[in-house]
Order: structure tokens, then C-alpha cells, then sequence
């Protein structure tokens, strides 16, 4: 056997150390996954086991005694009743040449880009399990949401395609594609798992504020390590041009904002898109009365290219474009898409107000600052207490300050000199 | 204790910041001069020598991420030494990993622009950042921490396949963007 190392690719993996401590670290702190089809498959197979034995003792057993060898009459009914419902067989036909479901469970938490892709917006297939373990692609037009424990059955059409590495295009790697005609909802779980909060995961958020120009969010900014922040540069927000008052007022809290482009926002309901909408844009001359943050709260991620803004219950948001009076708050996330937002107030520096009149095309981007202050600092209010965040240029990091908050956790506040505007994270622990 | 207060016992120079580093991070950090050097106690060794220089470095230093910085030092350490010792030969997986790597590069020689084209840091990085969390950490763990793909598949719930096939595919990926960005042809 072949025992000899490949020196250049040896030289490779040393030089692997330039990988970020931020990858590392989140490798190093990686929660493991239990696939969600073990999860169904053990508490299915708790539940066929005690059904089982119910039938056991309260049909089987009985017959059996009562009329030992005596084959019950209803027999061929039940053998046809259990093929029926027997889960993970493909193509499978009754005696009438009908086709059978197949059985399956999703496979990913839903909503995920990894678990399903999107057409024009809209969700198209999503991956599945069958109860042999066989990972399905399933395409299905006709998505109308699904949950993470769901069991679905679904009634397929003739063609389930064997898929090859090369005929895939990316994402998840599934043995089969199959067409679905319908998707049912099978059954609800009957009690929700209790699942410990991850600190990295639930309680880290962050502000945006005191854009100038047109802000440009990109890849490179990962708010935190644990959920993905970053943002496709195709994405711009324009920020100094606003104000923008973004408002999401209705309830269920679970309307999710897709921004799909400068100013317009797609709004979905459980993953399908109802109606577009452009920022609505709106000017007050007094400035004073713009003093909009308490309660209102802000919250933003994305997943794999699809940026979401994402207001939970009633909670609504204003951004207020003016230079220096530009208020984004979010105080927790939570992972499924609400935001529990205290009020924190952010104000930035001195930036004088700029006015734009209402009747502003909305395309038109403002290329220069009205007032573009150097960083001088920035202040944090929150309950009433001032801080002041600023800049430190003798430190290590002089783009970087962390201000900790005794009982409320840390504050980095963040500045780009090239970007023009500031960023702060706040960790919640 | 939480990481900063490990960091601040450092800067106090008190010494049960070394005992609170070995305790919270001992066992990753065993493990991958471990997986790089196959010994056990060359392993130790560099477990040690790790907090010997964490404990040079702070201050001044003061990481971001405590266990990442801690890492990274372990890992060059295990590298230095097995280096030094001049191995000729290498267990399976280090050969298997070796193999992997190269498929990343067009020619052997293309390992000679890697070393020294800090272009390179940009664009795995870039590559990691643009991975989903799964595969980033995958990938990390196979071919920073030097883990088998078994171990890999425990934490993230996939087969073993699935894995192999998934680092494959990142593989190839990578390659691409190498060749594209001009690292190696």
C-alpha cells in the first residue's frame, strides 16, 4: 500500500493555516447535527413498536386464542392496507396497477436554501428521505410550506430519476429526483423538542447605522460567526438617499422581507411571494419629530444569496436616512426569524440633516455626503445612558472598540473608512 | 471561564490561565498535533509548547478567538516538529490528506505560488466565506484539524459518502478559483 506523502500537497495542507480563526473557531465550536430522518425514524419507530404491541395484545393475541389456526377472514384487506402505507417503496403499484405514495420526510429545516431552491422567487423542490435513508430531490411547483417535522407522503408520478454526480448542480448530493404531484401533510409532531438556545446562535445581533453614501453591504461582512450575515454585493442599500420607512405591522410574525434589489421588497408569506412592493419612502421637514426608535426594531440576515429583512410580530422599523440621524436597533434574533428587539437607541454624530424632497425619483442615488464627518465617535443610549463609542486610532484595532455594558453584554463598534459608515455588534450574553 | 477571562488571567500573568487554557482547549488541541503527527507524545509536547507560547504572546496579543489562535500556534508547532523529525513515512490518513490537497493543484509545482502568493489566503478565504456552514466546517476540519471523514460525518449528520463527496466537490471548487484567480494554472 501506498504509504508515501504527497509532498506538494502536504505543503498545501500546512499552508492551510491561513485559514481565518473565524472558520476555525466556528469549527471549533460546531454543534453536531442529529439528521432530522433519525429523529423521525426513532420516535416512528417507538410508536410502530407500541402500536404493534397494542395490536398484539388487543387484536392478534386475542384471535389467536380464541381460534388458533384459524386465518381471520379480513386478512387480504389488512396485507393490502400495510403495502398502502408501507413507507419507502418506490414505484410501487397496488393489485389495480395504481400507484402507491411514498413516504417521506423532509429533510432539512425549513426555511434553508440548502434544502430548497428557488425559481423566480419562489420555492421549487425541496430533498427528502425516504425510510431507507435515500435522499430525494422532489420538484413540486406547487409549495405551500412545510415543517421541519412534517412527514409528507409523496404521491409521485412515474419518474424518479437516478441522479448521477455529474447530472447535479450543486448543493446537497441526492440519490433520486422525483416529480411530486401532491405533498400532504401527514401528521403534526406531538411535542415540540426542547432545544437549548445557542448563545452564538440567539443572542448575538448588531446594528447598522449612520449611512452616507450608497451603502454597500458585501460578502465581507460577517456579523457574527454563527449565523450568516453576509450579503451578495448585487445588494445595495441605499441608505443617505432615504428616509425610508419600512413598516410591517401585520400579524402572524411570520412575513419575511426578500429586498431583491435597491428598493423594493418582495414580500412572502410561509415561503410564497404575495406581493412586491417598493420602499416606501417618506420625508418629515421637522426634523425633531423623527425620533422613531423606541420599540421599533430592525432585523437582517441572509441565507446562501437571499437577503432577508425580517420584522417579527408587530415590531416595525424606520430608516431614517438623514446623515447622523440614521436609527437601526435589533437586540435578539431568533432563529425562526423573529426579532425581539428592546429599544436601544443609537444616534449617531453631528450629520446635518439632509433634505430630499418626497417627490425624489427613487433610483437616483446620491453620489456625495451632504456632510461627511471624520469618526470622531459615536453614542450609544440605552435606558437612558450615554456612551460613547469612539475611536481609538493609538489602539491595535483602531477601527474597533468594544464597550460592555455591565448586565447587557458588549458593544463592538466598527468603523470603515472606506465604506463611510459605522457598524455595530452587540452581543447579547 | 469564559475566554476573555482566560485572556485577562494571562495579562494579570497569572499562571491559572494556563491551567484554564489546558482545561478548556487541551483536548482540540491534542488532537490536532495528533492528527498531524501521529505520536502521542509529540503531541503532548506541542500541547505544552502551545501554552508556553500562548503565555509569551499575551499580552501583547490579545486574540479574538481564544481556541482559533490557539490552534493555529498548535498546529504550526506540530508541523516545526515533524519537520525535525524528518518522517519518511506518514500514517494513511496524513497520506490520504496529502493526495487530497494536491488535487487543488494543477501541477506540483504550482505548490511553489501558493507558498508564497498571500493572494492565495484571499481566496480560500472568500471560497470558506461563500460555503454554507456544514461544508465550511467540513472542510476545516478535514483539512485543518486533519480529522477522518468518520469523524466529520458524526458532527454533521451525513454519511461518510456524503462527506467524501461533498469534500470532493470542494475540492474541485477550489481548484477552479486557484486557476482562476491565476495561483496555479
Amino acid at each position: 500500500m501506498k504509504n508515501e506523502i504527497n509532498p506538494a500537497g502536504f505543503r498545501l495542507f500546512r499552508r492551510l493555516n491561513c485559514i481565518s480563526e473565524r472558520f476555525v473557531d466556528e469549527a471549533l465550536t460546531y454543534e453536531p447535527v442529529v439528521p432530522l430522518w433519525k429523529t423521525v425514524l426513532k420516535w416512528g419507530g417507538i410508536a410502530a413498536a407500541f402500536l404493534f404491541v397494542l395490536a398484539d395484545v388487543i387484536i392478534i393475541g386475542p384471535m389467536l386464542t380464541k381460534q388458533p389456526g384459524v386465518i381471520p377472514a379480513d386478512s387480504e384487506t389488512t396485507a393490502e392496507t400495510a403495502a398502502e402505507t408501507a413507507p419507502g417503496t418506490e414505484a410501487v403499484t397496488d393489485a389495480a396497477g395504481k400507484r402507491l405514495p411514498i413516504t417521506m420526510t423532509i429533510a432539512e429545516t425549513l426555511p434553508s436554501c440548502e434544502s430548497f431552491e428557488y425559481k423566480d422567487g419562489v420555492p421549487y423542490c425541496f430533498y427528502a428521505y425516504d425510510n431507507e435513508e435515500k435522499l430525494y430531490r422532489v420538484l413540486w411547483n406547487n409549495f405551500t410550506g412545510l415543517n421541519e417535522k412534517d412527514v409528507v407522503v409523496v404521491d409521485h408520478n412515474d419518474v424518479i430519476k437516478t441522479l448521477t454526480y455529474d447530472e447535479y448542480p450543486g448543493g446537497w448530493t441526492p440519490q433520486y429526483e422525483i416529480t411530486a404531484i401532491d405533498v400532504k401533510k401527514e401528521n403534526e409532531p406531538e411535542t415540540e423538542p426542547v432545544t437549548e438556545p445557542d448563545p452564538g446562535e440567539e443572542n448575538v445581533c448588531w446594528f447598522l447605522y449612520r449611512g452616507h453614501r450608497t451603502m454597500t453591504v458585501s460578502t465581507r461582512w460577517v456579523f457574527t460567526q454563527t449565523r450568516l450575515i453576509a450579503i451578495p454585493s448585487q445588494y445595495r442599500y441605499d441608505l443617505a438617499l432615504g428616509p425610508y420607512e419600512i413598516r410591517n405591522m401585520e400579524d402572524p410574525p411570520t412575513i419575511w422581507y426578500d429586498v431583491n434589489g435597491t428598493d423594493t421588497i418582495t414580500y412572502y408569506e410561509a415561503g410564497v411571494q404575495t406581493e412586491e412592493k417598493k420602499f416606501r419612502r417618506s420625508y418629515t421637514s421637522n426634523n425633531d419629530t423623527f425620533d422613531l426608535i423606541t420599540d421599533h426594531s430592525f432585523c437582517l440576515w441572509t441565507s446562501d444569496g437571499i437577503t432577508e429583512l425580517d420584522f417579527g410580530g408587530d415590531l416595525h422599523a424606520y430608516l431614517n436616512g438623514h446623515p447622523g440621524t440614521y436609527y437601526l436597533s435589533c437586540d435578539r434574533c431568533d432563529t425562526e426569524g423573529a426579532a425581539f428587539c428592546e429599544a436601544v437607541r443609537l444616534i449617531a454624530g453631528d450629520g446635518v440633516p439632509e433634505t430630499v424632497p418626497e417627490t425624489e425619483p427613487v433610483t437616483e442615488p446620491v453620489t456625495e455626503p451632504v456632510d461627511d464627518p471624520e469618526p470622531e465617535g459615536m453614542t450609544l443610549e440605552k435606558d437612558g445612558t450615554l456612551i460613547l463609542c469612539d475611536f481609538d486610532a493609538d489602539a491595535k484595532y483602531p477601527d474597533e472598540r468594544e464597550l460592555c455594558v455591565e448586565g447587557e453584554g458588549c458593544l463592538t463598534c466598527r468603523f470603515s473608512g472606506t465604506e463611510s459608515f459605522y457598524m455595530v455588534e452587540k452581543s447579547c450574553r | 471561564m469564559e475566554d476573555a477571562d482566560i485572556i485577562e488571567a494571562y495579562f494579570r500573568r497569572d499562571e491559572d490561565a494556563i491551567t484554564e487554557t489546558k482545561v478548556k482547549f487541551g483536548p482540540h488541541l491534542y488532537n490536532l498535533s495528533f492528527n498531524i503527527l501521529k505520536n502521542r507524545e509529540d503531541a503532548e509536547e506541542c500541547e505544552n509548547d502551545t501554552y508556553v507560547k500562548a503565555w509569551n504572546s499575551i499580552p501583547p496579543a490579545r486574540p479574538a478567538f481564544l481556541c482559533a489562535w490557539l490552534a493555529k500556534i498548535a498546529r504550526n508547532l506540530s508541523f516545526d516538529r515533524l519537520k525535525e523529525k524528518r518522517q519518511a513515512r506518514h500514517d494513511a490518513d496524513t497520506v490520504t490528506i496529502s493526495e487530497e490537497m494536491a488535487e487543488c493543484i494543477a501541477a506540483p509545482d504550482g505548490i511553489e505560488r501558493i507558498i508564497d502568493d498571500r493572494t492565495f489566503d484571499r481566496v480560500v478565504n472568500a471560497y470558506l466565506e461563500s460555503c454554507d456552514k456544514v461544508h465550511r466546517f467540513a472542510f476545516v476540519r478535514r483539512y485543518y484539524f486533519g480529522d477522518g471523514y468518520e469523524e466529520i460525518a458524526k458532527y454533521t449528520g451525513k454519511t461518510k459518502n456524503n462527506v467524501r463527496t461533498m469534500l470532493y466537490r470542494m475540492r474541485g471548487e477550489l481548484r477552479e478559483l486557484l486557476e482562476k484567480e491565476g495561483i496555479t494554472e
